[in-house]
């Protein structure tokens, strides 16, 4: 029988997880998180994105591997110029592997999950020829959309097995971009205020992204408006505080993981199209939480 | 041949008042600023497709302008111009109107 304090300790590992693919919607240039580039006002963008996390070599003699496949559908809408709103919601299938009494178990679940609304306002904009700076603060809240009290036939799934978390979430940040015909850099600051659902609140996390583009093609430009082809290399930290049951911290969560991020990116006028694999360069996490091997993320842009 | 003379100038009698009124169409040429990426750049086509009476807009993202032409000159109007390109997230420039075109 599978006890319940086992999935306690799952829920250590998954809930960084879960953070990581319910951040900010990204949009615009950087791969992995968001940009300060303009939407046009009262027109709009969708991004559909594909992110694949692997995390396996499990010293203990559970041997558990996770797998967790998001989709986010994001939506974005100019107001104005300069205020840009944003609603994503996020397809999940998370699976958990792990050995129990000489037998592989597996647990898990898989559909919609929370929604993120989120509010950018271009704060600072200089504009000369052939570049661009910005800052855009953003404020977000994470709605409890997901199903957050599913069971399996072991019982009801941990917390952070659940599709969705159950809490209101707050994300508050700001984005700075700086953008000429051939280079960009993005960098990011955000704070996430987690809430307690469920009996159950995960840390608040951390994250400073950064993020650098070099057009590849085409290498002279010519008149009227080319394809781009960029290389992307980005840098994602994340630090996450320690998740709390009840009224009991759990020493066992939380951490700091440092990603590595080389991608590619396929710029057209109606659509762009990226690929990037996330690389852990370093994780320090408290206690006995599995890392992470890779994450790879597929994307896909369109302006409507 | 007698007829033909008399019908052409009739045509013209009755349809060149009709033709005074119109200044053809004319290609206007506005620099724009902060203007570097393709995907942003649509933001600013669609901006202009929608002015009454822009038949073509091309952006040239090497000189930071754009061409946009006017069905006829009437229609052309630089404050509106301005604000669509401010309204796509971009800082208007000089506005040049070199020609008319046929």
């Amino acid at each position: 029988m599978f006890s319940y304090l086992r999935f306690i300790h799952a829920a250590r590992i998954l809930f960084s997880v879960l953070l990581f693919f319910s951040a900010v919607p990204a949009l615009g240039a950087p791969i992995t998180f968001n940009t300060a580039l303009p939407v046009a006002k009262h027109e709009g963008i969708v991004r559909i994105q594909s992110k694949y996390m692997r995390s396996t070599g499990d010293p203990t003699v559970r041997g558990r591997e996770l797998s967790v496949l998001a989709v986010p559908l994001v939506l974005v809408y100019g107001v104005t110029a300069r205020l840009t709103l944003f609603g994503s919601i996020t397809y999940l299938d998370k699976e958990l592997r792990f050995n129990s009494a000489g037998a592989s178990l597996r647990r898990g679940d898989a559909g919609l999950g929370d929604s993120t609304f989120m509010t950018r306002y271009t704060l600072y904009q200089r504009d000369s020829p052939g570049q661009t700076i910005r800052v855009a603060p953003f404020v977000a809240v994470k709605a409890p959309t997901g199903e957050s009290k599913e069971a399996d036939r072991f019982g009801r799934l941990a917390q952070p097995l659940q599709l969705g978390s159950g809490s209101w979430d707050y994300i508050v940040g700001s984005i700075f971009t700086w953008q000429t015909l051939k280079w960009q850099v993005d960098a990011s600051a955000s704070y996430r205020f987690n809430t307690a659902a469920n009996g159950f609140r995960s840390g608040d996390e951390v994250s400073l992204d950064l993020s650098y583009q070099y057009r590849l093609l085409p290498r002279r430009l010519n008149s009227g408006l080319p394809v781009f082809v960029y290389a992307v290399l980005e840098s994602n930290l994340i630090y996450n505080d320690k998740n709390r049951a009840g009224s009991v911290e759990d020493i066992n969560s939380g951490g700091a993981t440092w990603f590595l991020s080389p991608g590619l990116q396929y710029v057209t006028r109606r659509m762009v199209l990226d690929a990037a694999v996330q690389v852990p360069v370093v994780q320090d996490l408290n206690g006995s939480a599995l890392e992470k091997d890779y994450v790879g993320i597929l994307s896909f842009r369109f302006n409507f | 041949m007698k007829r033909f003379f008399i019908f052409m100038v009739l045509m013209l009698f009755f349809f060149a008042p009709l033709t005074a009124f119109a200044d053809g169409p004319v290609k206007v040429t506005a620099k724009v600023d902060g203007l570097s990426c393709p995907f942003c750049a649509y933001g600013i086509e669609k901006k202009i497709k929608k002015i009454k009476g822009v038949e073509e807009i091309r952006v040239d993202i090497k000189n930071g302008s754009i061409t946009v032409k006017y069905r006829d000159e009437k229609f052309f109007d630089r404050i509106r111009l301005n604000k669509a390109i401010r309204d796509a997230g971009f800082t208007p420039g000089r506005i040049m109107v070199p020609k008319k075109t046929k």
